[in-house]
């Protein structure tokens, strides 16, 4: 590639890069959206019966929403965007509330909307997040975390329901940082690769760049049409809530 | 003939935006009392956790009274549906509140060195509350910046200008800076 050519390419890259950032709000198409693909077919559908029980019993709309990555947004910052976009709740009774789950950036947010900010206070779904969900999302049991937390908001709101026992999360030790070793063994295998390849003289290849997953987004498709019934009902969110990380 | 008259003037009113622009006035200023509440929220919360982080870290009396004095500086400013075209105030009230973020700040640094105090329950719940706080602060500040940048809108274009200026006296509102919103970069942790 010419030199010229390859200024463009970076000019082009620049101008069109800011436009192309900003992760997309996916499509509601149900009460479970599982984007990251974080559950099992099985665990997805008890997960969504769930929701369905506790939006029933306690008169309020809620949606589990994961997506890989956040691109950089800040979690409180997506959530909103995605909040206002699917109106969780009834327009006037705002009972709506979303859960994410960013596991690329290890993630975690309780969205609450303005008519369960008195029940579900801001220390409420962090104790939530941070003693029930995080145990079992370190074992990489999303399916019994997300379960975990509908039925704490359950039975904060005053509703039974009726699901199949969770065992309980094996609580590994919590790690501070990596050991030295690993950091030792890490830096070796690195020294040794650029020496390797000092050695065969290989020019710079490849590079990194390229790939990456971002874009995507299934939304698209669907249509409006037949839709399932799983839309919002216009429900407001003023940024209550509380945001957690694994 | 007056009849005429009447409804001449009532379409051209309309026409030219007097219902829009009072409707938006109105909200601009909901929008500002939201903010507010967010505001005074958080002062309402300092006090309890200046208390719990005094049980557990008796030495930091300094970034203890500096907490304290910020919030009794804050709590004096307030902002009310007048101060919405007046850039004084609009500035002292920002300062106020940045004084108290930036010692709050400090405060919430120093507690790294308690462990105790990190795992206390009472502690981790006000930590939750103000963080949630400090978002719906974030939240109130951009939908008022997003009212007010409509309201303006309308009150610079033709021909609703007219409205504003020769009938209703509407000026720009004033909004926040910036500063505020560009804080939250993504952290890095390891």
């Amino acid at each position: 590639m010419s030199r010229f050519s390859r200024t463009l390419l970076v000019g082009v890259l620049l101008c069109y890069g800011v436009v192309v950032r900003a992760v997309t709000v996916p499509f509601l198409s149900g009460p479970v959206v599982d984007e990251a693909l974080l559950l099992t077919t099985d665990e997805s559908r008890s997960l969504a019966a769930l929701v369905e029980q506790l939006n029933a019993k306690a008169d309020m709309q809620m949606a589990i929403l994961t997506v890989r990555s956040l691109d950089g947004e800040a979690v409180e910052t997506f959530t909103m965007t995605v909040a206002e976009k699917w109106k969780l709740g009834r327009k006037g009774n705002d009972r709506g509330l979303l859960l994410l789950v960013a596991p690329n950036d290890r993630k975690m947010r309780f969205e609450v909307g303005y008519g369960l900010e008195g029940d579900l206070t801001d220390a409420f779904t962090g104790r939530v997040l941070n003693d029930q969900v995080r145990p079992f999302f370190k074992d990489g049991r999303f399916g019994d975390g997300l379960a975990m937390a509908v039925l704490a908001v359950g039975q904060k709101l005053g509703a039974t329901l009726d699901s199949a026992p969770i065992a309980e999360p094996v609580r590994r030790q919590e790690r501070r940082g990596a050991p030295f070793s690993m950091i030792l063994i890490f830096i070796l295998f690195i020294l040794f690769f650029s020496f390797l390849s000092r050695l065969t003289g290989g020019g710079r290849g490849g590079g990194w760049g390229g790939g990456g997953w971002g874009g995507g987004g299934f939304g698209g498709g669907g249509g409006f049409g037949g839709g399932g019934g799983f839309s919002g009902g216009g429900g407001g969110f003023g940024g209550g809530g509380s945001s957690s990380s694994w | 003939m007056r009849f005429v008259f009447i409804l001449l003037a009532v379409l051209s009113l309309s026409g030219c935006g007097y219902n829009r622009l009072q409707a938006l006035d109105e909200d601009v200023k909901a929008a500002l009392s939201e903010v507010d509440n967010q505001y005074q929220r958080r002062n309402d919360l300092i006090p309890n956790l200046v208390e719990t982080v005094k049980g557990f870290a008796k030495h930091e009396k300094e970034t203890l009274e500096g907490v304290v004095n910020a919030r009794a500086k804050a709590t004096q400013v307030t902002l009310k549906a007048d101060s919405i075209s007046d850039p004084a105030a609009m500035k002292r009230f920002e300062e106020a509140q940045a004084g108290l973020s930036s010692a709050l700040s400090r405060l919430l640094v120093t507690v790294e060195k308690y462990p105790d105090l990190k795992a206390n329950q009472n502690f981790r719940d006000l930590q939750s509350q103000l963080e949630g706080t400090e978002n719906r602060i974030t939240v109130a500040r951009k939908r008022y910046i997003d009212m007010v940048a409509e309201f303006n809108k309308l009150v610079r274009f033709f021909p609703t200008n007219l409205t504003a200026k020769y009938l209703l006296g509407l000026k720009p509102r004033e909004t926040f800076t910036v500063a505020e919103e560009v804080k939250k970069v993504p952290q890095v942790k390891f």
